[in-house]
């Protein structure tokens, strides 16, 4: 299995846990999945406050990110 | 698996919204214990069915998280032109018609971001950029170079007097400590433009530095912009 192949993968993974936890809309998973395919994984938590999605999505979206922050401190960004 | 852990209020009551454990189990169990234990070894806190399942989908995020992050470290985003860079910020600020931000990248010494930034968002004609913010933030990441960007909700890409001031300001604080700005992103919509590309970035310091921090007003921006530029650049 190739890089790419396997990054895919892992970045499927991570959107169906991401939908799992946080119960976006359709389009709020798609906003979500377009900012992890051209921006990355950490771009998704950088500046959470001006994604155009609900405020319900904001929330848990910010509370993946204190799990985060706890597990490693660093996700480019000083905190909501 | 060792994790380090930082401990905070909004870290208990994050896990507490996430997973369903009831905050007294978690506080309790944190104040003899690594928190984290029970995303590792959940049993600790006797979750019910349903709380173990989101234990557990929570462990699987996390990893997948790392993992893409990691693959993220290994390729960074790289800029080698005011393209590159000018489609960098207009995907991270052409959706924002109702505010204006203020963002800077912090580049290593292979023009490779190592953190983007917000440093200030104001309402729809205005925002305050405090210096001392960047300079903070270009100081613990050690970066070689900056790239600034801004959004001008009203959509024009035209740098103004006060835009120029501006990015003279920045260059002024930190062309001393050899921190060089690379160049001033301005996004409109769909649109972007470059001030190092038309020019109008200055190469030194003009001024000794100043720290107060900086107003700027996208109404005054886009009525007295003065520069010999009638049309919007398609880039």
């Amino acid at each position: 299995m190739s890089n790419i192949t396997k990054v895919t993968k892992v970045s499927d993974d991570f959107l169906a846990l991401i939908t799992w936890l946080t119960k976006p809309n359709d389009e709020e998973i798609r906003v979500i999945k377009g900012i992890v395919k051209n921006e990355g994984v950490r771009a998704l938590f950088i500046n959470i406050t001006s994604l155009q999605v609900s405020n319900e999505l904001k929330s848990k979206l910010i509370d993946l990110k204190n799990v985060i922050i706890a597990f490693d401190g660093d996700i480019s960004e000083g905190g909501e | 698996m060792s994790r380090q852990v930082k401990y905070s209020e909004d870290f208990f009551k994050s896990l507490n919204a996430l997973t369903g454990i009831p905050m007294r189990k978690i506080q309790a169990y944190a104040k003899d214990n690594n928190p984290f234990n029970i995303l590792e070894h959940p049993m600790v806190v006797d979750p019910n069915e349903k709380q173990l399942e989101k234990i557990s989908k929570l462990n699987e995020f996390i990893s997948s998280y790392s993992v893409l992050r990691m693959e993220e470290d290994q390729n960074r985003i790289k800029f080698s032109s005011p393209e590159d860079s000018g489609k960098y910020f207009q995907s991270l600020l052409g959706g924002m018609k109702d505010k204006e931000r203020f963002m800077v990248a912090f580049l290593d010494n292979s023009n490779s971001i190592i953190e983007t930034r917000t440093v200030s968002e104001g309402g729809i004609n205005m925002a305050v950029v405090h210096p001392r913010e960047i300079l903070k933030i270009a100081i613990s990441n050690d970066c070689s170079s900056l790239i600034l960007s801004h959004n001008h909700p009203g959509g024009s890409t035209n740098p103004s007097k006060e835009d120029q001031a501006l990015t003279q300001r920045i260059v002024d604080i930190f062309h001393p400590l050899s921190i060089k700005v690379l160049d001033h992103i301005i996004v409109g919509g769909s649109r972007f433009s470059s001030m190092a590309e038309q020019g109008y970035l200055p190469n030194g310091s003009l001024n000794n530095a100043k720290y107060d921090p900086i107003v700027f007003s996208d109404d005054i921006k886009e009525q007295e912009s003065d520069y010999p530029i009638d049309e919007e650049l398609e880039l």
